[in-house]
């Protein structure tokens, strides 16, 4: 009998694979595009994030891959990403009558990997000079979160349940070679005994359609 | 020229790999900024919200620092007294500026005590990972082996171990005007615990020890008898 978190995360699981296997159908089913992209991600983080560490990252990469299924206009994939956020601060921190002073480092790692769908303005072709979409991605994120004051390190691993809405573009710059921009916000549910978590993300590479 | 057209159908395959491993590189965290023994320095407080520390006025101290340690442990804790003075006239001065008055129990009873001890733990500690280059990479390797290799040693860990030794220092208010005589019991009201990593006996030392101490009594805005 599973508990009620495990059976979640069995059930979260369990759609996650099919919804693979739904984008990795055989190109037969599916004569449209499709395409891989790799971007330079930085973050601005929010909310408990935010509370937690301040500063903006700088230090992220995504890939990812999308196929166009049902429409021309309408694509599925999933993608993976890992954003660094780290502080270095002299706060002290307070709480119940205790207050902790020193150096501390305070760091997230945030990765999520997600199915995303997006609906794309012009359809698999440039019509347009830019090649815009709007999208939501769900899925599972990893968050690795850690204190380090004095010789002390606190670290917490916590998988979290999250979304992004997203908009971004693409345009042409080499022969199957575009330039990718998207913006996204992430939320990231409480899990665990973790917060919340939520950050801007802003996304810079190139992708390879075929 | 056949072979040049077949390198530059991997171009981009090889331009995906170059800018994913660069990627990957800048992603990474970056340094911590911990790099002399002072930036391991913690100074925690502790006080009792219910007190209120304005209706106190003066305080005593003993005259030493006391080094707490195991009985059953070494015979000294190798912990230097030189600075001894030094903090107890600095803790001094910081509760005078707070407006509490020093005083000789002997004289005067005291509203509250204040107690400076010391003490020592010795930490051995083996790190996550060892490679050969970490530390030997200007060293030629013998063919065979790079500098990726890990070092084992011989018991079940596969790291090199390394040692310090933490200081830390407690200052104590004891509440004189307020004592379960019955019980026996005194309270405690503040305390504050400064920690670092031990280094060499200094004039560097004592700054630190004289700042943390300061720093203890600056994050403690309550502690004022106005």
């Amino acid at each position: 009998m599973l508990s009620d978190p495990a059976k979640e995360r069995m059930d979260m699981r369990s759609t996650f694979a099919v919804a693979l296997l739904l984008i990795m159908v055989p190109a037969s089913l599916s004569a449209q595009e499709w395409a891989g992209y790799v971007t330079y991600e930085m973050a601005y983080p929010t909310g408990e994030t935010g509370d937690f560490v301040g500063d903006m990252s700088l230090r992220g990469v995504g890939i990812g891959y999308r196929r166009f299924l049902f429409s021309p206009n309408f694509a599925i994939g999933v993608s993976w990403q890992w954003n660094t956020f780290q502080e270095n601060s002299r706060d002290p921190i307070e709480r119940d009558g205790i207050t902790i002073s020193g150096d501390q480092v305070r760091r997230i790692y945030a990765s999520p990997l997600l199915l995303n769908a997006a609906y794309y303005y012009s359809g698999p072709e440039y019509t347009w000079r830019v090649w815009p979409y709007v999208g939501l991605g769900v899925g599972p994120y990893y968050i690795d979160k850690d204190l380090q004051i004095g010789i002390a390190d606190y670290e917490e691993k916590t998988w979290h349940f999250g979304v992004a809405p997203r908009l971004g573009m693409y345009f042409p710059v080499y022969k199957m070679i575009d330039g990718v921009v998207n913006f996204s916000y992430n939320y990231v549910f409480k899990a665990g005994d973790d917060t919340a978590h939520s950050f801007w993300g802003i996304g810079i590479g190139f992708a390879y359609r075929k | 020229m056949l072979k040049y057209k077949k390198w530059i159908h991997m171009l981009p395959g090889a331009a995906v790999v170059a800018a994913i491993l660069f990627l990957t590189l800048v992603s990474c965290a970056q340094d911590s900024g911990f790099n002399a023994v002072k930036d391991y320095d913690v100074v925690v407080t502790l006080y009792d919200q219910d007190f209120n520390f304005g209706n106190h006025a003066t305080f005593a101290l003993p005259d030493s620092v006391v080094h707490l340690r195991n009985p059953d442990a070494e015979a000294t804790d190798n912990i230097t007294w030189v600075y001894d003075s030094h903090i107890l006239s600095e803790v001094v001065d910081l509760f005078e500026s707070r407006g509490y008055q020093h005083v000789n129990p002997q004289v005067t009873p005291p509203d509250f005590f204040v107690l400076v001890s010391v003490t020592k733990q010795d930490w051995l500690e083996f790190p996550y990972e060892h490679h050969w280059w970490v530390n030997w990479s200007w060293y030629p390797h013998w063919p065979g082996w790079t500098h990726t290799w890990d070092v084992i040693y011989p018991a079940q860990y596969t790291e090199e171990p390394y040692s310090f030794s933490q200081g830390t220092l407690f200052i104590d208010i004891i509440d004189a005007k307020n004592m379960d005589v019955t019980g026996e019991r005194m309270y405690l009201r503040w305390t504050a615990v400064i920690n670092g990593v031990l280094g060499y006996t200094d004039s560097k030392s004592q700054n630190r020890i004289i700042t943390n101490i300061k720093q203890a009594i600056e994050q403690s805005p309550y502690l004022s008898r106005n």
